[in-house]
């Protein structure tokens, strides 16, 4: 069993001012009420229920649903409530999680307003933009985790892109650092194979090493190098060779410079010298007493003390005397500094040739030289001994001392000793290439190695570079996969929905039974299309003629895309009932209004019965269409699923008024018993207003034009009272005292009932039972309780006035009451002429004639 | 009353669909995002990303 809404209440919400309620039972509604008569207020208090706001008070400037949803009359909150058919109540203030299951899942499908449509709207999806009418679209396709889904591959995707191009950097940059590593000025990234090889070897090849035929083979260039350098054994052994063999020729060149004989010599001499002349002591003393006896000790000999006897004579002699002396001294002090100095000369030497065999020794202690080494410890322990030999004073130094030093030195040989470790060095130098030669060999090994570093990181790079243009592609591919598959999957939706947008179309337009020809003019094929270029984006196609691909808005007129808009509705109604099968609402507020008759009727037609099994809101402005749609239900066999409201008034005070007639006339009734004068005149007036209402339209009365057609009794009795005495006489013969009595006692619903004024003191109630049981009368006389139909004039015959079943009839004096004819009686009469039309008397008398001319002729 | 199939989950099969029948998307990434989707985490960029590095092995392999 489908939820349905059993009743709507509403109190201070938009125009509704009173609390005010449609027992709908479970049934549709029809609405009808002049324009500002509170009509969508109904319709506006379901969405705010509903989906929390009013679409139409949301995203206009000033204007919000909270604001201006109150009715203005109202201090306290708008009350709002739907009972549903499994007596579940549904308000403002209910707490959702509490409802039935069917209820919420019933709440869910109302929560978008997807199953209003309104005036204002219809021609919004046809007129906008493509991205717009998307977005229109959206809310029936929830494809918000598909889209979520493409954002989230679009940034994968973008990720990886920007992964790809750093690898790609990362491979130039790797491929670059090759090349220069190699020496090549032009080449591709990756750098090939075969251009490193080439390079290499050229190089490999000028030391006698193999040419490379791959990289793979660059570990036995490398072993071939590493080989060549391994004849060297140790380069630092090398240097140490050659850097030893250096040392010992200073070594050997040191001492065979080391002169001794200078010394010996010089020696020799000064020894000889010492020994011919004096001792050297007596230089000083003579120096010390030549000073003395020319300064302190003039008067007597310093040594003897003797008196020079005041002679001067005597102590001049002795100066000159010293003075010889030491003359004859001059030549060995000369001599002496002479040996001094050429033994200092010779000490030094020693001591820098004992110097430099330190760093020698080290040499050799690295090179494992052990002869070598007592070699030069041996001439190092001679110097330390001539050393300390030449340290002793000069006076201590004897020739024969010396010469017995020199004589051991030279016993010792160093010299020859030294040639053959030098020679020995030498030998061993010479097996090994010389530095110059092994640093080429060096290099290029060191090449090899980064080489081959360098094109393992290009291979790394190359994979990465590789694997992220996968991930890339693999990325790019599951977006482009996913936009398609969700594009086919709308487009194909789009498809379905095109054929019964397409489907509804035709049926409005008449164009389904029609020939193949005629199927193919004006707007066909009507459809909706992804644009593939364009993400969120929908366009409206249609042929038009021998046209293929337009837009309906070029060539559609407003009322073929007011269709086009509502057929496309409801498609999408019906579509997204698909998906919330328990929500079954479609309201429908005053969409046909600009819809020429014929259209109108087979939109109704299609409505009522293409969503037969939905609960239906319809309202409308018209009072002949709302007449016309309550036949249509008849025909459609759904009157019975439909509640027919009509609007009497409204008032600001007290918002729409739909009581049903019948409910007026009870409430009149008891009035008539125990209410007020004023009471039963307004009351009585109300329902005669009602009853004058219902004639206008039916009787097309000529009235003058008034804002929003809120006529009052005033302004429609004197129209109604004389087209029932003059078109109806039926009528007239059988209520002409009602209706007379009435053309005197109308004013008194005004007087009494409306307006204060000084007329009404002087009405009896007498005459106001009087005025309420006449308009109840003349009530009882056209409406027809069976049908619950006010009487109209038959289309035929002519001046006879009936309800809709028969059941009241008023024919013209002297002809026999003919039942009114159904629709179907019309058409078939008619022969078809009617199908479609609203159907009136003078419409019918047009046929008529025309048929009447047509059999004269 | 039948099971209503959303229009998501038409487009997620179909996607997986055309995944299946190309050859770029490994076999292994489909089912790892069939895997996602059911947790409702498609939307997670993030995972999506942690996927693709699944693709042709990973970095360490390759290097």
């Amino acid at each position: 069993m489908m939820l349905k809404i059993d009743r709507i209440e509403i109190e201070g919400f938009r125009g509704i001012t009173r609390a005010c309620t449609l027992p709908l039972n479970g049934k549709s509604l029809l609405l009808f009420g002049e324009n500002g008569t509170g009509k969508s207020s109904f319709v506006d208090a379901l969405e705010r229920l509903f989906t929390g706001k009013v679409s139409t008070l949301e995203g206009r400037m000033g204007v919000s649903t909270e604001r201006h949803g109150p009715n203005i009359r109202i201090s306290g909150s708008p009350k709002i409530s739907v009972r549903f058919s499994e007596d579940s109540e549904f308000t403002l203030e209910s707490n959702t999680e509490l409802l039935p299951l069917t209820v919420k899942s019933y709440l869910a499908g109302a929560q978008e307003p997807l199953y209003i449509l309104r005036r204002r709207q219809i021609l919004d999806f046809i007129e906008s933009k493509p991205q717009d009418r998307y977005e229109l679209l959206q809310p029936f396709l929830p494809l918000t985790e598909v889209e979520e889904t493409e954002t989230a591959l679009r940034r994968a995707s973008q990720k990886a892109d920007n992964e790809a191009t750093e690898a790609e950097r990362a491979l130039s940059a790797s491929s670059r650092e090759l090349a220069q590593a190699v020496g090549i000025g032009e080449y591709q990234i990756p750098m090939g194979e075969q251009q490193v090889c080439t390079a290499l070897s050229v190089r490999l090849q000028a030391i006698g090493i193999v040419a490379l035929r791959s990289l793979s083979n660059l570990g036995d260039a490398i072993s071939a190098l590493d080989t060549r350098v391994a004849k060297v054994g140790d380069t630092e052994r090398l240097i140490t060779l050659h850097s030893a063999r250096s040392l010992l020729s200073e070594l050997q060149s040191s001492l065979s410079v080391l002169d001794f004989t200078s010394f010996r010599t010089a020696l020799h001499t000064l020894q000889s010298q010492e020994v011919t002349v004096a001792k050297t002591f007596f230089e000083d003393v003579l120096q010390r007493g030549l000073e003395w006896i020319q300064t302190d000790w003039q008067g007597q000999c310093p040594l003897c003390e003797t008196p020079w006897d005041k002679k001067p004579r005597d102590r001049e002699a002795l100066v000159a005397r010293i003075h010889a002396r030491l003359d004859e001294m001059k030549e060995v002090v000369k001599s002496r500094q002479d040996t001094d100095r050429k033994g200092r000369e010779l000490l030094d030497s020693l001591r820098e040739v004992q110097n430099s065999c330190r760093p020698l020794r080290t040499k050799l202690e690295t090179l494992g030289e052990v002869d070598g080494l007592k070699l030069l410890d041996a001439v190092a322990e001679s110097l330390r001994n001539l050393c300390t030999f030449l340290e002793q004073r000069l006076d201590q130094i004897t020739t024969n001392g010396l010469d017995a030093a020199i004589t051991s030195w030279h016993t010792a040989s160093y010299a020859t000793r030294l040639q053959e470790l030098i020679a020995r060095v030498k030998t061993a130098a010479g097996r090994l290439p010389s530095p110059e030669e092994i640093k080429p060999l060096v290099e290029l090994r060191l090449l090899l190695g980064r080489i081959d570093e360098l094109w393992r990181r290009q291979k790394v790079a190359f994979n990465q570079r590789n694997l992220a243009r996968q991930r890339s592609e693999v990325a790019s591919t599951m977006l482009r996969l996913a936009e398609e598959a969700r594009k086919e999957e709308v487009q194909e939706l789009f498809d379905r929905l095109s054929k019964d947008i397409d489907d509804l179309y035709k049926k409005v337009t008449g164009r389904e039974t029609d020939s193949e020809k005629s199927q193919n003019q004006g707007l066909t094929k009507l459809r909706l299309e992804v644009r593939p270029e364009v993400r969120g984006s929908v366009i409206y196609q249609a042929d038009f003629y021998e046209r293929k691909d337009v837009v309906p808005n070029a060539y559609g007129s407003d009322a073929q895309l007011d269709m086009i808009g509502l057929c496309t509705f409801l498609a999408l109604r019906r579509w997204y009932k698909n998906q919330h099968p328990v929500f079954d609402l479609l309201i429908l507020d005053d969409v046909l209004t600009s819809i020429d008759a014929q259209h109108a009727v087979r939109t109704a037609e299609l409505i009522l019965k293409e969503f037969g099994n939905y609960q239906i809101i319809l309202t409308t402005h018209d009072r002949i269409w709302y007449e016309y749609l309550r036949d249509i239900q008849a025909r459609c066999r759904v009157k019975g699923q439909f509640l027919n409201k009509v609007i009497h008034k409204w008032t600001l005070e007290e918002g729409p008024d739909i009581r049903e007639p019948e409910e007026e006339r009870g409430h009149i009734d008891r009035l008539l018993v125990d209410g007020t004068a004023p009471q039963i005149a307004t009351e009585a007036g109300r329902l005669l207003e009602h009853v004058l209402q219902e004639m206008r339209y039916s009787l097309r009365l000529s009235v003058q034009a008034k804002r929003g057609e809120l006529y009052e009794i005033g302004e429609i009795w004197p129209a109604f009272y004389s087209a029932m005495r003059k078109s109806y006489p039926g009528f007239y013969e059988k209520c002409g005292e009602t209706l007379d009595a009435l053309d005197i006692r109308w004013t008194i619903r005004n007087w009494v009932g409306a307006h204060f004024n000084i007329w009404a003191s002087r009405i009896s109630r007498e005459e106001v039972l009087e005025f309420g049981h006449t308009v109840s009368e003349l009530f009882d006389r056209m409406f027809c309780k069976d049908c619950r139909r006010f009487v109209e004039p038959s289309m035929t015959p002519a001046g006879q006035l009936s309800c809709r079943c028969g059941h009241l009839i008023y024919p013209v004096p002297g002809k026999e009451p003919l039942k009114p004819l159904s629709r179907e009686e019309i058409v078939k009469m008619t022969r078809g002429a009617f199908r479609d039309a609203r159907l009136n008397t003078d419409l019918y008398f047009e046929w008529k004639r025309a048929e009447m001319g047509r059999e004269h002729n | 009353m039948g099971q209503v199939v959303s229009i998501s989950e038409q487009i997620f099969k179909r996607w997986c669909e055309k995944l299946r029948n190309n050859n770029i998307v490994p076999q292994e990434l489909i089912k790892e995002l069939e895997l996602l989707h059911q947790q409702r985490k498609l939307s997670d960029a993030g995972a999506i990303g942690e996927l693709l590095k699944q693709v042709g092995g990973t970095n360490d392999a390759k290097d």
